[in-house]
């Protein structure tokens, strides 16, 4: 449970890290624990990211799950503010998605209890 | 120029990972074409020998028995990846290839075994399937000379020893994921043997202990010297095959390097899925192709040392290295060991050079500038660390890699905090 939060929590660092920018008024994060998965949301406004940066974001952050790389790398994150680290967050995560309304950027995680 | 279908069809994992047999089966048809009478025999005797660095089993068990052990060990470990359907990474290629050439120097299946067990009891323990930390089991062969010196390093191999050597390598089989986890925060995730430097700070723990009761490891210099034209061939022959599967059934394999080369390398820079898998191949093939013509260019031999250095590098040529990220890094290697008066041409001078490249994600991050500090100061690092442990780590450049690397991010750090100030 204690590692389930952890990991928890610093993909959520990572995740803040990489959204946090000079301009940034106003960042708000939510970590919602259920039985079996648990849901990380992120809005931030203005937006640090342009169409373009948000696709490739988005791309990096839908890489398939890979538990053998999670198991080891996972203390990695949180470290650095290098987007090397993205590539630890997609492996372990299930699924990211974004939208934009009003320049503010929602951006939803969903990870699974392995 | 459009495919057939069935051949543009994509493959399973499992038929893809079984295309390792094929290596496995050209490693066994050279070891049987020396027609070595005493290949088993030797086979045996590599397989209960102690194991400390520098072992090269080539010369200290001749080459057929050498490769008999790589294939072998090869074969169980393909089998016990299909065993658990494991999906295809850039980490599972680095693994197999790493323990394939470290099964020319130090490894084998009784020093391997014991590990994957303890790894097996660590996923247990943690409620975890095994596939979550196989990977790193298959690495942690680095400490493989502990065990195999506890079980016949000491002049009295008994069945006491045996067990208590399958004890030590059940524990550090254990312990090796949790502590290497922790200790890739030590330099962030710039050195790829990680557990090259986990293993490094397990074996001067256990030398410490072992010295203070008087079992003393005595580090040991058996390398090959000589040309050998039938392992020139293996690696050779290899390259070529996994230059072929890059190219086989994609109609622009080349275009996908791309996606490799922008990578910087650094931890995890899985090249399975940012250039896919006919691409990884084809990098694979090409820092096999520069790290095999650099072995003969400084003037060396293919032998066990080198052949672990050689295909260490086409491993991880799936998983951070890339022939951009790696030249800085050996250019600074080679001037180090020049200016220091080392001769470029010793099988020790060239294994260093070629394991340097565990720091090419400072190149792949920081630039070519960075890289080749990284690769000079490699080398006096390097050169000195092996006496903490005796021998007893098989990664002694993933070890100093680690402490070089631990000190340079911070410096790198500084220095660019200064320029952006």
């Amino acid at each position: 449970m204690k590692t389930r939060c952890m990991k928890n929590i610093k993909i959520a660092n990572e995740i803040m890290s990489i959204l946090t920018h000079p301009k940034a008024g106003n960042l708000k994060s939510d970590l919602r624990f259920r039985r079996e998965v648990t849901i990380l949301t992120f809005s931030v406004t203005p937006s640090p990211f342009n169409d373009q940066e948000l696709a490739d974001l988005l791309e990096i952050l839908n890489l398939p799950r890979q538990m053998e790389m999670e198991e080891y790398y996972w203390s990695l994150l949180g470290e650095s503010k290098s987007d090397d680290n993205l590539h630890v967050v997609a492996r372990m995560i299930d699924d990211a998605s974004a939208s934009v309304e009003d320049n503010t950027l929602t951006l939803k995680i969903t990870r699974k209890d392995a | 120029m459009s495919l057939p279908k069935n051949l543009t069809k994509p493959w399973s994992s499992q038929a893809r990972l079984s295309l390792l047999f094929i290596w496995a089966a050209l490693t066994l048809i050279i070891a049987f074409s020396y027609q070595d009478p005493t290949m088993w025999s030797s086979f045996i005797k590599l397989n209960l020998s102690p194991a400390i660095l520098i072992t090269d089993y080539v010369e200290a068990f001749g080459a057929s028995a050498a490769l008999l052990n790589a294939a072998v060990v090869l074969i169980i470990n393909v089998l016990i990846l299909l065993a658990l359907k494991m999906q295809l990474s850039g980490l599972l290629y680095a693994a197999i290839f790493t323990v394939y050439g470290f099964s020319f120097l130090g490894m084998n299946t009784v020093n391997l075994l014991p590990i994957y067990l303890g790894g097996f009891l660590y996923a247990k323990y943690m409620k975890l399937d095994f596939k979550a930390v196989v990977l790193i089991s298959i690495i942690a062969g680095t400490v493989g000379p502990i065990i195999s010196h506890v079980m016949f390093g000491y002049g009295i191999t008994s069945v006491f020893t045996i067990v208590l050597g399958s004890v030590v390598g059940i524990v550090l089989g254990f312990l090796v994921t949790p502590l290497g986890r922790h200790y890739l925060k030590f330099h962030d995730g710039f050195n790829l043997y990680n557990v090259g430097f986990t293993g490094g700070l397990i074996a001067i723990l256990y030398d410490a202990i072992a010295r203070r009761l008087g079992f003393e490891a005595v580090r040991v210099r058996i390398i090959y010297e000589q040309h050998d034209i039938r392992l020139i061939i293996l690696t050779v022959v290899s390259i070529l095959f996994f230059f072929i599967i890059g190219l086989l059934f994609e109609e622009r394999p080349f275009n996908h390097l791309k996606g490799i080369f922008k990578s910087s390398g650094r931890a995890i820079s899985d090249f399975v899925v940012l250039g896919g898998f006919h691409a990884t191949h084809l990098n694979m093939a090409l820092v096999g192709v520069m790290s095999t013509v650099l072995v003969f260019m400084l003037g060396g031999v293919l032998n066990g040392l080198t052949l672990s250095g050689v295909f260490t590098i086409i491993g991880f040529g799936a998983f951070g290295k890339h022939p951009k990220n790696i030249l800085p890094v050996i250019l600074g290697a080679i001037i180090s060991t020049v200016l220091t008066g080392l001769p470029l041409s010793s099988t020790t001078s060239i294994i260093s050079i070629l394991f340097a490249t565990t720091l090419a994600p400072i190149a792949g991050v920081y630039g070519f500038g960075w890289g080749l500090v990284a690769g000079f100061l490699h080398i006096f690092i390097v050169n000195h660390v092996g006496m903490f442990y005796s021998g007893l780590n098989l990664y002694n450049n993933g070890f100093a890699g680690g402490l070089g690397t631990g000190f340079l991010i911070i410096l790198i750090s500084l220095v660019q905090k200064e320029k952006t100030s």
